[in-house]
């Protein structure tokens, strides 16, 4: 049996009614993910509550700026920080920044098209 | 006023094998705050389906972790199957879920021993080790490997296991747990243990919710979610219930992991009686495009898979939520209010697997 889910677009400035509608649902924040478009991103909210799955896409312009929803989910922030760190997403606010430092890497925003490839 | 105080815990710990590093910050010898920092083996494997062949890709996949590694190259070929839309052969299923319980239970004999090494039992953590080689030994006979198994495809799976193997792996089973009997009287009932383990680490169901807990962390804080019941791989034809516990303390976690054993143990004895003949895999033509997102409860937890593709033999972009990532959270809560003593044990109850977290 192939489980059935749900993907929605999202406008950014939607994401955070979505997740203190998500929150009063009482729906798990089940994780946080970037994607590489041409023009930016495309970032990935996926919520359960118990077992129905509905993911959230917003599509991201690249210097478009988001802000976080640690203070609605607290473990968001671990999410934010990696898509900060790895993809440069511009999140705003999130309540245990590390300031690019989660990973112990010396790539900036490696996991972008335009990172510099190592030899 | 108590003496504020910070001590670095980590990365290198003797009780702990795993690469993290938390500042807890201390009110004489109470936790008040604990700040993670992980990274020291960031791999960069999501980045690398970018420049391997989707099939291949499943191997590097498997790399994740070398305790979970069967299941992350099954949460990758299922999320590729469906992006297909592959129906893959019932047998293929059925060995699938085989191998996935027969993961469970050497990952979670693995955290016993490694919890009874914890708190200093070293002859209970040889005998839940040494019960452990015995699953590996399986593994080997079916699949030539011990950490790494190789047996996933995108359209079903490369190897097959014969009726006398099976019947031979359940009588192997069967002596498991028998054995598993007498380990689960001490780790449930011996006083010791109970003393270290009883009323600490305390996450509510609320807490276990909020937080994002997953997997054996979160059942043991009462909630019943165990991602097999979705029906990928088999299991939709297996009936098991889910093991949960109203405890919510790190004794609850033992005690689910431990009650997960025998029920895997079942679910394999199960699934033999079950699996139909047949073949196991079918050709998958062409290159994927689409998306999908697959959900798979590892060892420790549901763990979620999301590929994205574009028509060509290169993925866009292929994601792990590992159950580690998501009980991080949960861990730094259990830890405030915490004896510095009880840190080491506190860590290892949600059963962490760094290198799954850090990809």
């Amino acid at each position: 049996m192939r489980e059935d889910y749900v993907l929605v677009d999202l406008a950014p400035d939607m994401l955070t009614l979505k997740a203190v509608k998500a929150k009063n649902n009482n729906a798990r924040l089940v994780q946080i993910c970037a994607v590489n478009t041409p023009d930016g991103y495309d970032l990935l909210y996926s919520f359960a509550v118990d077992y129905h799955f509905v993911n959230y896409r917003i599509p991201v312009k690249k210097g478009d700026q988001i802000v976080s929803i640690s203070d609605i989910y607290p473990p968001a922030s671990l999410y934010e920080n990696e898509m900060r760190e790895l993809f440069g997403v511009d999140i705003q606010f999130i309540k245990l920044n590390y300031n690019d430092r989660l990973y112990t890497i010396d790539e900036t925003t490696p996991f972008r098209p335009e990172a510099k490839e190592e030899k | 006023m108590a003496n504020r105080s910070v001590v670095p815990f980590g990365p290198q710990h003797p009780v702990l094998p795993e690469p993290i590093h938390l500042d807890l910050v201390l009110e004489d010898e109470k936790i008040v705050e604990a700040i993670p920092k992980i990274g020291y083996v960031h791999r960069g494997l999501e980045k690398l389906v970018e420049k391997r062949d989707f099939n291949d890709f499943v191997y590097i996949a498997e790399r994740t972790c070398g305790i979970c590694s069967f299941m992350h190259g099954m949460g990758y070929v299922e999320a590729m199957e469906r992006i297909f839309d592959a129906e893959i052969p019932p047998r293929a299923k059925y060995l699938r879920t085989i191998w996935c319980e027969m993961s469970r239970i050497h990952s979670h004999l693995l955290w016993l021993g490694l919890l009874a090494d914890g708190f200093g039992f070293e002859a209970l953590f040889y005998q839940c080790w040494r019960m452990r080689e015995k699953v590996l030994d399986m593994f080997e006979e079916a699949t030539g490997g011990r950490v790494i198994f190789s047996v996933n495809k995108i359209g079903g799976v490369l190897k097959d296991m014969p009726k006398e193997m099976l019947a031979k792996f359940v009588h192997n089973f069967n002596e498991i747990e028998k054995e598993l009997k007498d380990l689960t009287e001490v780790f449930l009932t011996d006083y010791s243990v109970e003393s270290r383990l009883r009323g600490v680490g305390i996450l509510t169901r609320d807490d276990a919710i909020r937080l994002g807990a997953a997997g054996p962390m979160m059942r043991a804080s009462g909630i019943s979610i165990d991602t097999r019941s979705i029906g990928y791989a088999a299991y939709e034809d297996i009936d098991f219930d889910i093991v949960t516990s109203n405890d919510c303390d790190s004794y609850a976690r033992c005690e689910v992991r431990i009650k997960e054993i025998f029920q895997s143990i079942e679910i394999i004895r199960q699934a033999v009686e079950k699996i139909p003949g047949g073949e196991i895999s079918i050709d998958i033509k062409g290159n994927p495009k689409g998306e999908a997102f697959t959900r798979v409860e590892q060892p420790r937890g549901e763990a979620i898979y999301y590929c994205r593709a574009n028509g060509t033999k290169f993925l866009e972009r292929f994601r792990i939520r590992t159950p580690t990532f998501a009980n991080l959270t949960p861990m730094l809560y259990t830890l405030k209010g915490a004896e510095l003593a009880d840190v080491p044990l506190l860590i290892l109850t949600i059963d962490p697997c760094i290198s799954c977290t850090e990809r």
